[in-house]
């Protein structure tokens, strides 16, 4: 104990400690006093003004781009109107935005009463999107009429070249109430986002949309964004760009330059070693843009009523009569069954072919006279697939359709449909096992009756045609790279199915393929470029009604090393080695960097003899 | 402990715990949990826009802290004073080498306050605070004379010196000023009259003055006028001669010394200075964060706006709402009832305190207890009136009450030391 305090000295100390203890916290309970209590009413209103805001920092969508990297589709900032769905109900601000920005009022108030149903109230409110430079500047300039609603600049889908590929870019949208929903977490949709609604922009979506960021930011009462807290700012992680296999300056020129004005259809070409799709064309298509933006309801209907139907896919989700380029299918039928032998003559056609009192004609009226199967198969002869359809039946024909992948799906990651490849099973079910004949067979062997084909199937029988026998996967996604330029996925090519074709099949189809093109009487001598073989096979495919034929081809290319596989077929536009032919030239050309003039044929025959190439197939 | 004592000495603790300190810590530990509940668990379930940004994992893991510092509330009671007593010089050279090591490693980085060993981080300038209250004591128990000569100043002056310099060279300002506000009270529990204080806090004073009048464009007179009355006050005094010129020099070289030190401080402390002095001046940093804070306070009014539903907490403006602002929680949920019910706790625990020390027998004991009692004092007020806006922003949490381990252990173990102190102060 320290000596040298008297008695009193230290009660003292401990007397003013007490004190002083006690004045400090009565210090700092006053001031509580006074912020709490007396300046209450100050501090609950900046509390209720406190609009602090955790403001959502949209991910930049992925990029779409063509096999070379080329961009097909990426984003434009617009503006956008947004109001706070809290302070709708003042009744002031929505009709003022409607008389001067033409908001729709209804219709933001429905979204605002969905917000709050779903407590979602704290969340803006999109309004308007695609604001004009005019609105923005009006907007600016008279801001404080217009409490509550602020403009925010967003990325929209820019689909840089309009109609371009359509049915594989697919658009975007605002995303349907029912997946706000369901999504939950960080990554939720929330009401106002766009998402991919179709095409690959759906496919890739998780790729595509990546991860959004935020800020935290204090905005007045009339949402003026006042500072941002910028420490806690969590930028966004933009989406992965997506390569597809596409070339687009193929797909571009079919699209474009190749296509016969006016004309519906459907183009699919293939890589045969890989399965990747080159183009994908599905005609007429439409602007992409006016999906981003937000179409109209008149003008959806526009489009929706259009006789030559744009919405429709044509390349994989229509099922097209195959015509004779179903005789690729059904030779290899004949020879796998030894219903023909490659050099077996059959009687002369006459030009019809009669079964029981029913006439089947030979698209060639006075008749091809005596063919073998390479001379039938040549000048697409319907007669000599007439003689000897019952022969094989019906089912053994299914059959062979069915290996090369016909009648169901190929594996393809975006819609397309099974076709139809009918067997008796089919005909019992439809007509009634006492409701058909074996007849059916007739019809169906030159791809007639009841067989359909979606363009990317029969595009893949072309490209194992070509490659050997292997039926590959259609691909459209090459990789995914990330904003950073690392590659997260590379897919690989992916067989469906090795060997479906006999080796005495597949040197047939090599062979009259080739014959098609070059040979003397063969259909496909459109399709022959001025350098570099072709092979392929027409189709001219009758339609219900009085319309004009489907015009069909189907190709490889070269004849000796193939490399790419693909078909063409424009609708009603009359005979496929007249109208689709010339396309699958143009389209090999243009792959292949060669010149292209039409009417090669005559000029390049002797050539063609020289190499022995050219086969005399009739008697 | 003797085998009268129970299982691990509880019975003797029981008995012989002043309770109603006691209590009182074991209140605010509740307090503290009550809080962070608060804090931790979002009112709008599954609600992403608001969710709380201190996660739940803080709300549990405080009770693992709260577990771990009542431990070290029953060792500090169960630590014999004599040892704590004895090794104070080896508790001072061993912070004063943990903070220079600080120093060494953390050289290059921007935080240079913490030692990692494994998964355990702590700061020795804690343990430094601890080392600083007994190695005072101790010194202030073996020493006689009078407490107001400034020469019986001159070694409790030397002792603090070597911590405050390695700290602020860290630099961390608001943990070096609160070795003053331990060594201060401590002499003024050794006799130091508080006149004396004052002048000799008067250069301290001048010092700020001049920080403040950095804020008014450099008007020089108010400090002038302040020197002056110094002045006055000296010639009433006229008893230490020495002492007033040595301080009225200090007073003078303020004058010189400011700019110089000014030009020292990191750009950060520089910055906390002027927007306490001025917040205006910065109304996106430290001031901001002050005016936030004041405003949840200030919106809380007196009975609180209840349990869970304050508003402000869910907004972004309070990185530190679940540590150092978390008063302002308080404020905001439980009102001013609230926050002066936690005032008056603490007020009891430091009363208590200086009631121990008041009756101790033992010198040691004596200053010791005040030390802690001071220590606990300076935290609280200084975190609450950061909080509320009367003291600058320093980084230091409320005891008790704010998550964290190494404060919440350090705090505790010296309560611990303190309620033995009170406990047994007949044997003492």
């Amino acid at each position: 104990m320290a000596v040298h305090n008297s008695r009193d000295a230290e009660r003292r100390t401990v007397h003013a400690a007490y004190a002083i203890v006690v004045a400090i916290f009565a210090m700092v309970a006053m001031r509580l006093f006074q912020v709490q209590v007396l300046e209450h009413r100050t501090y609950e209103r900046l509390a209720r003004e406190n609009q602090f805001r955790i403001k959502r920092v949209i991910a930049p969508r992925g990029v779409l781009r063509d096999r070379n990297g080329k961009s097909m589709v990426d984003n434009v900032a617009e503006y956008q109107l947004f109001v706070d769905a809290g302070t709708l109900h003042d009744g002031k601000l929505l009709p003022s935005l409607a008389r001067d920005f033409g908001v729709d009022t209804t219709a933001a108030l429905v979204r605002a009463q969905t917000q709050r149903a779903r407590r979602r109230s704290h969340e803006p409110t999109k309004v308007l999107g695609n604001l004009s430079k005019a609105q923005v500047s009006r907007f600016e300039e008279n801001r404080a009429q217009y409490p509550g609603a602020w403009l925010e600049a967003r990325g929209r889908r820019r689909y840089i070249y309009g109609d371009f590929a359509t049915h594989v870019l697919g658009y975007v949208g605002e995303v349907a109430q029912e997946k706000v929903d369901n999504s939950t977490g960080p990554r939720a949709y929330r009401l106002g986002d766009v998402s991919g609604k179709t095409g690959v922009e759906s496919l890739c979506e998780e790729d595509l949309r990546g991860f959004d960021g935020r800020r935290w930011v204090q905005v007045n009462a009339s949402g003026q964004e006042l500072f941002e807290l910028v420490d806690r700012a969590e930028p966004p992680v933009p989406g992965n760009d997506v390569y597809l296999t596409i070339d687009f300056e193929l797909q571009q020129a079919i699209e474009t330059v190749f296509w016969p004005a006016d004309r519906a259809g459907a183009a699919v070409v293939l890589d045969v070693n890989t399965g990747e799709v080159l183009a994908a064309v599905s005609k007429p298509g439409y602007d992409l843009n006016r999906f981003a933006v937000g179409i109209s309801t008149a003008e959806y209907e526009v489009l929706r009523t259009d006789p030559l139907t744009p919405l429709y896919n044509r390349y994989a989700v229509a099922g097209y009569p195959p015509g004779s380029t179903f005789k690729i299918i059904s030779s290899a039928a004949l020879l796998d069954n030894h219903i023909v032998s490659v050099n077996q003559y059959r009687q002369a056609c006459p030009g019809w072919y009669q079964v029981g009192n029913r006439q089947f004609r030979c698209h060639k009226e006075q008749g091809h006279g005596s063919l073998n199967l390479l001379g039938g198969f040549e000048q697409s002869c319907d007669v000599y697939y007439y003689q000897h359809a019952r022969a094989l039946g019906i089912d053994r024909l299914a059959m062979t359709a069915r290996q090369l992948g016909l009648g169901a799906r190929t594996g393809f990651a975006l819609p397309e449909d099974d076709g139809l490849i009918p067997d008796s099973a089919y005909y019992d079910r439809t007509l009634g096992p006492r409701g058909w004949t074996p007849t059916v067979a007739v019809n169906c062997i030159i791809g007639q009756g009841e067989v359909l084909v979606t363009p990317l199937q029969l595009a893949r029988v072309a490209a194992a045609v070509a490659n050997g026998g292997n039926l590959m996967v259609p691909k459209i996604v090459q990789r995914v790279v990330d904003a950073r330029g690392r590659t997260l996925r590379a897919e690989k090519p992916k067989v469906a199915k090795e060997g479906v074709l006999s080796a005495a099949a597949l040197h047939f189809l090599q062979r009259g393929m080739l014959q098609v093109v070059v040979g003397e009487h063969g259909t496909g001598h459109a399709a022959l470029p001025d350098s570099l073989i072709v092979c392929g096979k027409t189709g001219t495919a009758e339609t219900p009604g009085k319309l004009e034929d489907h015009a069909w081809f189907v190709f490889y290319a070269p004849h000796d090393h193939p490399r790419i596989a693909g078909v063409v077929i424009v609708e009603r536009a009359g005979h496929g080695g007249a109208v689709a032919a010339p396309i699958a030239r143009q389209i090999v050309a243009q792959y292949f960097g060669l010149t292209d003039v039409g009417g090669a044929y005559w000029k390049r025959l002797p050539e063609l003899r020289r190499l022995g190439l050219v086969r005399e197939a009739t008697l | 402990m003797s085998v009268g004592d129970g299982v691990l000495g509880t019975r003797r603790f029981v008995e012989s715990v002043d309770r109603l300190a006691l209590a009182a810590i074991l209140a605010l530990l509740a307090i503290s949990l009550v809080t962070l509940y608060s804090v931790t668990h979002a009112p709008v379930e599954g609600d992403w826009n608001r969710t709380l940004l201190v996660g739940p994992g803080i709300f549990y893991r405080q009770f693992v802290w709260i577990a771990l510092g009542l431990g070290a509330l029953y060792l500090g009671f169960w630590t014999p004073y004599r040892l704590l007593e004895a090794s104070a010089w080896l508790q001072y050279g061993l912070s004063f080498i943990m903070l220079g090591v600080v120093l060494f490693i953390g050289r290059g980085t921007d935080v240079e306050r913490w030692i990692h060993i494994g998964p355990i981080q702590f700061q020795p300038s804690e343990f430094a605070k601890v080392a600083l209250i007994f190695v005072l004591a101790r010194y202030m128990s073996t020493r006689t004379g009078d407490g107001n000569r400034l020469s019986s100043l001159l070694v409790p002056g030397l002792i603090v010196l070597p911590p405050v310099v390695l700290i602020l060279k860290q630099p961390d300002l608001g943990t070096a000023l609160v070795f003053f506000a331990i060594l201060i009270p401590m002499l003024f529990w050794r006799g130091l009259r508080l006149g004396h204080i004052l002048l000799l806090g008067s250069p301290g004073i001048g010092f700020l003055m001049h920080l403040y009048l950095r804020t008014e464009q450099h008007m020089w007179w108010p400090w002038l006028v302040f020197v002056l009355v110094v002045f006055g006050m000296m010639l009433w005094q006229r008893a230490y001669l020495w002492e007033n010129v040595s301080i009225f020099v200090a007073n003078l070289g303020i004058h010189f010394l400011e700019p110089w030190l000014w030009s020292h401080l990191r750009p950060y402390q520089q910055q906390r200075i002027l927007s306490f002095f001025n917040p205006e001046l910065d109304h996106l940093g430290q001031g901001y964060h002050v005016a936030q804070s004041k405003i949840a306070v200030g919106a809380g009014g007196f009975l609180g706006q209840g349990f869970l539903e304050g508003t402000q907490k869910e907004l972004a403006f309070l990185p530190a709402r679940h540590t150092d602002f978390i008063f302002s929680v308080i404020g905001e949920e439980f009102g001013m009832v609230g926050g002066v019910v936690i005032l008056c706790l603490f007020a009891l625990i430091v009363l208590r305190g200086i009631a121990f020390a008041a009756r101790a027998r033992n010198g040691f004991v004596r200053y010791a207890a005040f030390g802690i009692a001071a220590y606990l004092m300076f935290h609280v007020t200084q975190n609450v009136g950061m909080t509320v806006g009367l003291i600058p922003v320093a980084g230091i949490p409320l005891p008790l009450v704010s998550y964290g381990g190494s404060s919440m252990l350090v705090t505790l173990f010296l309560l611990g030391v303190l309620l033995n102190l009170g406990s047994r102060w007949r044997e003492y």
